[in-house]
């Protein structure tokens, strides 16, 4: 959490554009993180990313504390532009109907973030997870925010958050493990769902 | 596996579309909050939700003073035979005042002809014929 966070928001409600600048410096590496991992692409990411960071510019005025970070009102915002920008693209293809090719995780893409290799396969795992999981295993694991934090962005209560965690790893490392043995095998993998 | 998460930490967005964005982003015109959502800021929920438990209590109040007996003498005021009563003893009060005035013209009439006539006889059949007129009017 940003210190004196609070003065910055009050700030930036009356329309100071340093204040929000400060907010903005801040969490844009977290949100971008959150989106990247949903959509698997940087040029996209950064369009969401930027869509976040300007509508919460614009409804600034009319945000309302809860008691919850200013993170949790834009991871909110995130997940909304992440779920429109699947809708209205119709991405949101399920794996089972999804073609082989388009499974195949190519470690030498374009998209590529210069990360290593373990650290890109689970980048790629991590986005291959039902969006639920996704969001709990970024804000909980990448992002290290409390259960309570990550309940109040998705809307659950933190028993929910704790048992998504619990399948999420679970199913995340069945991925991780079989991408792993088909790298070893022919040099790019794909996903089994 | 939760130790290999954080590395994807490591992730970050290019300082040109930061720089870029950020740019773009606080260009941008803010959207006006209406005036009266400061009713619902918790700063004013309080205050307002005083005013309204103010205003019902009020209410509340007039109905119960509007049912006490108190209150039903004062209504009975407006009780309608009584205002139509009022009205006709109104009614009667113009009548015998237009007869007052009436009388006092006659007379004043009466004293003048008689003047002009040099007849002047203030117990004449005149005066008694219009006295007894008046006397019928009158009661």
């Amino acid at each position: 959490m940003l210190e004196s966070e609070k003065v910055y928001i009050k700030k930036a409600k009356s329309g100071n554009q340093e204040a929000f600048g400060a907010l903005y410096d801040h969490y844009l590496p977290s949100i971008y993180r959150f989106i990247l991992l949903k959509v698997s692409n940087r040029a996209e990411a950064e369009d969401l990313s930027h869509e976040v960071f300007l509508s919460a510019w614009k409804n600034i005025p009319g945000y309302k504390d809860k008691g919850f970070p200013f993170s949790s009102w834009l991871y909110q915002i995130a997940r909304n532009a992440v779920i429109d920008f699947y809708r209205t693209s119709k991405k949101n293809i399920q794996i089972e109907e999804a073609p082989e090719e388009f499974l195949k995780i190519n470690f030498t893409g374009a998209d590529t973030l210069n990360l290593d290799l373990e650290t890109d396969v689970l980048k790629k795992c991590v986005s291959l997870l039902k969006p639920e999981y996704q969001d709990v295993v970024i804000m909980r694991f990448i992002e290290e925010m409390p259960h309570g934090e990550v309940a109040s962005v998705l809307g659950k209560s933190e028993g929910a958050v704790r048992l998504a965690q619990h399948r999420a790893i679970k199913e995340l490392k069945e991925i991780y493990e079989n991408e792993i043995k088909k790298y070893k095998y022919n040099g790019t993998t794909t996903h089994e769902a | 596996m939760e130790q290999l998460l954080t590395k994807l930490k490591t992730i970050e967005p290019s300082k040109e579309f930061q720089k870029q964005s950020r740019l773009l982003v606080l260009s941008a015109p803010q959207n006006i909050v209406p005036r009266w959502n400061f009713l619902f800021s918790q700063q004013y929920k309080t205050v307002f939700a005083a005013a309204l438990f103010s205003v019902f209590a009020v209410l509340t109040g007039i109905s119960i003073v509007n049912k006490s007996p108190a209150s039903q003498s004062m209504a009975s005021n407006f009780d309608q035979e009584k205002l139509n009563a009022e009205v006709k003893s109104l009614d009667i009060n113009i009548q015998l005042s237009q007869a007052q005035y009436y009388q006092d013209s006659a007379e004043k009439i009466e004293v003048a002809l008689n003047e002009t006539s040099d007849e002047y006889d203030p117990a004449g059949d005149h005066q008694q014929r219009l006295d007894a007129l008046l006397n019928e009017l009158i009661l």
